[in-house]
């Protein structure tokens, strides 16, 4: 028996069609996907479906995932950088239930990785894709609320009232205070939301060698960054972008100064230390320290 | 750290679904029949069915008995559902005017051709407790339905009485700007659920975005423009509940079959006068639409105020703006997006710690210069 | 969920390899991908065309082709989709080795919505790896998005002048109509509208 029968098998079981979307509702999805690509970071607006999850929970990228994927595709989700965050739990039993596709944490193996607010810190190769999960696609909304008037901001180019939004924040603040979800200009053309990632995993989507596909359910769009792209956040030419600083603090259980660090606060004592929010990365981190007795 | 730790997330799902059903049925009362929903709770589960933009009153009242009675997790059971419902025909435009009326009123005038059937209502009534429903039994309620049910039920040899539209009147006295010609065949109405909605929309997705829509945000923004946020002072022409029949296609022959009846409300709405597309210069009344699945009064007044007031031809006020409006009513987008901010955000919170300690440096080093500089 | 509702399952795992060939050649353009086994056609209709038109063709869009023949008819009976005119259409399916005056008709968008632009479709004869010397065909270069420098292509059965006519008409990024080429095997190129193209060959 293949796999493919069994993916098959499973799905039909139980009186889904492969990956539970109707196949006319994937058409949508790849359509658009396709033309997404073609206009990296664009918006591009899809009839976005209503799945058993509640929209702002990841239906966006759900849809990705679900007309993406095949019975030899490998999946990995994450949550804040964890698979085994409630939701990415949630999200992946329901891909695996209907598909059957084997799934990991282990961030080289999957083909697929659905994640939310986190790009993994293991660098991602050619033959896999990452799917982001996009509560608000658009960069301008703190800055111009008419979708109308937006839509020809993006059409013109015309991104000076977010360089006075920023500009502002300097001058008010001394600093950029956009965290996370800092705004980019994509293949020099597009002002793009890459999601709330923060700061710290911008530079991965710059140039890379993945397929970087983001999917928001809710407000219906959905956009593209194809690899070898250019992705560079706003910065002005005197204050560069910068990411996150985390003090010299390090992850108590691997040791790892160079992944992004959650602070955590013990719920029995109080005392505030710092673990990786990239639990696959933690872990074979730690386990590389244990082999080698340094940390990385 | 339980939330997050190394294989405790499958563990808590699991025992949260189990105090999900424990709760349920915790009290130890008897198990509530679907069915007892249906017929004593039918006005919720009406509204479950237009938010759900399901008509299934079966699927409506058994959402209701699962999430416990929560309205949005029971809208968005049914558009899940519905999601996965092919979908076999495109119903022939349905003609209110074949309406089986089980209420009809309006407010325009005293009396009006057709007369006013009130119908079920509580809008006569005190809303004083009757006590005596604590203690309702099977067999009182038998003997009143034996008494009784014969004289509400209609005389099937009778005609059904006909309604003439209140609007009607008003478009032959040359008071209404006459209607738009109607869409080419083939046309049909947009569908927000299969295609991107973008502004300006097109009629058909207004009206089918307000029909889907939560009644408490339409009541929101309808009620600011009552209050002049808006300038719609509405006067019901029509409002009426009754069963529509619904025809498709026949795939072979092409014959148009009744597939069933479906209870909808319907209200049209006569607002002030302007100068009107179609009407050569002279002032009209303007007019604003409703129509939902159920016997949902508050909502088809509404859908109606709000489809007049985003009829403005500039938005002075949100329940104006057509963006606001069709954005923010979807009771399954705003309720998930409103519950979302329970997921973890550790990561976007920490990189927001990192930008206020940075802002708190600099402005430090503000303080620090001023002190020198004074 | 009503099994009526599915395909075969076998279609509907084909469509999902197909689309995932799709995406990664219009990612990569420049790679070629491999598209799984077309189902048969009645005579007369291009496989590979009506099996693209099937993954991506419904009654939400429209297509056009060269006239009205078998092709039409099919993918209109076949995925729902109307049959329009160029100038309208939303993909075009056609045979790439003559010049087509219905790719330069093909809408290219709006500035608002970029996305409006079209698909085109094209069959050829063989996309190779570019040879030592000059070789049949058109050797093309490609940089863009999508290219960590430079990629290259042999493709015989492609007009020259349908080429000029896809560079023409995506001079005005984000305006612009996207291309996959497909051979008789199942082997296809993506090239979405932000792709530079230099002829290397035949001089």
């Amino acid at each position: 028996m293949s796999v493919r029968e069994l993916a098959r098998d499973a799905a039909s079981a139980r009186g889904y069609n492969f990956a539970y979307l109707d196949e006319h509702s994937k058409r949508e999805v790849r359509r658009r996907l396709l033309k997404a690509v073609a206009i990296p970071g664009h918006q591009v607006p899809f009839a976005s479906r209503e799945l058993p999850i509640a929209r702002g929970w990841g239906t966006g990228g759900l849809q990705i995932t679900l007309a993406l994927i095949g019975p030899d595709d490998v999946l990995k989700v994450i949550d804040q950088g964890s698979d085994d965050s409630v939701n990415a739990v949630n999200l992946r039993a329901l891909i695996a239930r209907t598909t059957g596709v084997w799934t990991t944490s282990d961030a080289r193996d999957a083909t697929i990785i659905q994640t939310r607010h986190r790009v993994p810190e293991t660098p991602m190769t050619a033959a896999q894709m990452l799917v982001l999960q996009v509560p608000d696609p658009e960069p301008l909304r703190h800055v111009e609320s008419g979708e109308t008037r937006r839509r020809r901001m993006h059409a013109e180019g015309d991104y000076s009232a977010i360089w006075v939004h920023l500009f502002e924040d300097v001058v008010r603040w001394g600093e950029v205070t956009a965290a996370s979800g800092y705004p980019v200009r994509v293949h020099g053309r597009y002002v793009m939301d890459p999601t709330p990632i923060p700061r710290w995993d911008v530079p991965k989507l710059d140039r890379a060698e993945t397929l970087y596909l983001f999917g928001a359910g809710r407000e219906k769009r959905l956009y593209a960054v194809p690899p070898h792209t250019a992705v560079e956040p706003l910065e002005f030419d005197d204050l560069p972008f910068a990411v996150e600083d985390f003090g010299g603090a390090r992850c108590r259980r691997c040791g790892s100064a160079r992944s992004f660090l959650n602070a955590s606060y013990d719920h029995e004592t109080g005392e505030r230390s710092y673990v990786c929010s990239d639990t696959d990365y933690c872990e074979r981190c730690a386990a590389t320290a244990l082999l080698s007795g340094e940390a990385p | 750290m339980g939330y997050i730790a190394a294989r405790g997330g499958v563990e808590a799902i699991e025992h949260a679904r189990h105090l999900v059903r424990y709760f349920r049925l915790r009290g130890g009362s008897a198990p509530l029949e679907v069915r007892q929903i249906q017929d004593q709770f039918r006005l919720a589960v009406d509204k479950v069915m237009g938010e759900g933009s399901l008509y299934s009153p079966f699927h409506a009242a058994l959402a209701l008995k699962q999430t416990e009675g929560d309205a949005a997790e029971a809208a968005l059971m049914l558009r899940a559902f519905a999601s996965t419902c092919p979908r076999t025909a495109v119903s022939y435009v349905v003609d209110p005017g074949e309406m089986h009326v089980l209420r009809r009123i309006s407010a325009a005038f005293q009396e009006v051709p057709g007369g006013q059937l009130l119908g079920p209502s509580r809008d006569y009534t005190q809303r004083l407790f009757d006590f005596t429903l604590a203690e309702e039994r099977d067999a009182e309620v038998q003997a009143y339905l034996t008494e009784h049910a014969p004289a509400v039920l209609p005389d099937p040899r009778r005609p059904l009485p006909r309604f003439p539209k209140v609007l009607d009147v008003l478009r032959a006295e040359g008071l209404l700007a006459p209607l738009p010609p109607r869409p080419a065949d083939g046309e049909g109405p947009f569908d927000v659920t299969r295609r991107a909605l973008v502004f300006p929309a097109p009629r058909s997705a207004r009206l089918q975005t307000l029909a889907r829509g939560e009644t408490g945000g339409l009541l929101a923004l309808a009620y600011s423009s009552m209050r002049g946020y808006g300038d719609v002072h509405p006067t019901i022409g029509d409002l009426r509940v009754g069963w529509v029949p619904v025809r498709v296609r026949h795939p072979h022959g092409g014959a148009a079959v009744l597939v069933g009846r479906v209870l909808v409300t319907e209200a049209e709405v006569i607002a002030r006068f302007g100068d009107v597309d179609g009407s050569r210069g002279a002032p009209m009344f303007t007019v604003g639409y409703g129509l939902c699945f159920g016997h949902n009064e508050l909502k088809a007044i509404c859908m109606a105020v709000l489809d007049r007031a985003m009829n403005e031809p500039e938005a002075r006020a949100p329940a104006e703006s057509e963006e606001f409006v069709l954005a923010h009513v979807d009771p399954v987008e705003a309720s998930g997006f409103a519950l979302h901010y329970k997921l973890p955000h550790y990561v976007t919170f920490q990189s927001e710690i990192d930008r206020l300690r940075a802002a708190q440096r600099q402005a430090a080093h503000r303080e620090a210069a001023r002190d020198v500089g004074a | 969920m009503s099994p009526g509702l599915c395909a075969r399952d076998d279609e509907v795992l084909d469509a999902q390899r197909a689309f995932r060939a799709l995406l990664a050649g219009l990612a990569r353009p420049g790679t070629v991908a491999r598209l799984p086994a077309a189902l048969p056609v009645p005579s007369g209709v291009d496989g590979r065309l009506a099996q693209i038109g099937q993954v991506l063709l419904d009654r939400e869009v429209t297509f056009a082709t060269t006239g009205t023949g078998p092709l039409a008819r099919h993918v209109a009976a076949l995925t729902g989709s109307r049959w329009v005119d160029a100038a309208s259409a939303d993909y075009l399916l056609a045979g790439g080795e003559r010049p087509l005056a219905e790719l330069a008709a093909l809408p290219a968008g709006t500035p608002e919505f970029p996305e409006a632009g079209a698909t085109a479709i094209l069959s050829v004869g063989r996309l190779l790896a570019p040879s030592g010397d000059a070789g049949t065909g058109l050797t093309l270069a490609f940089t863009g998005p999508g290219i960590a420098s430079e990629a290259r292509v042999r493709i015989e059965g492609l007009h020259p002048e349908n080429l000029d006519t896809f560079v023409r008409r995506n001079v005005d990024y984000p305006l612009g109509i996207d291309l996959f080429l497909v051979t008789p095997s199942g082997d296809v190129v993506g090239l979405p509208r932000t792709v530079r193209v230099s002829r290397l060959g035949p001089v």
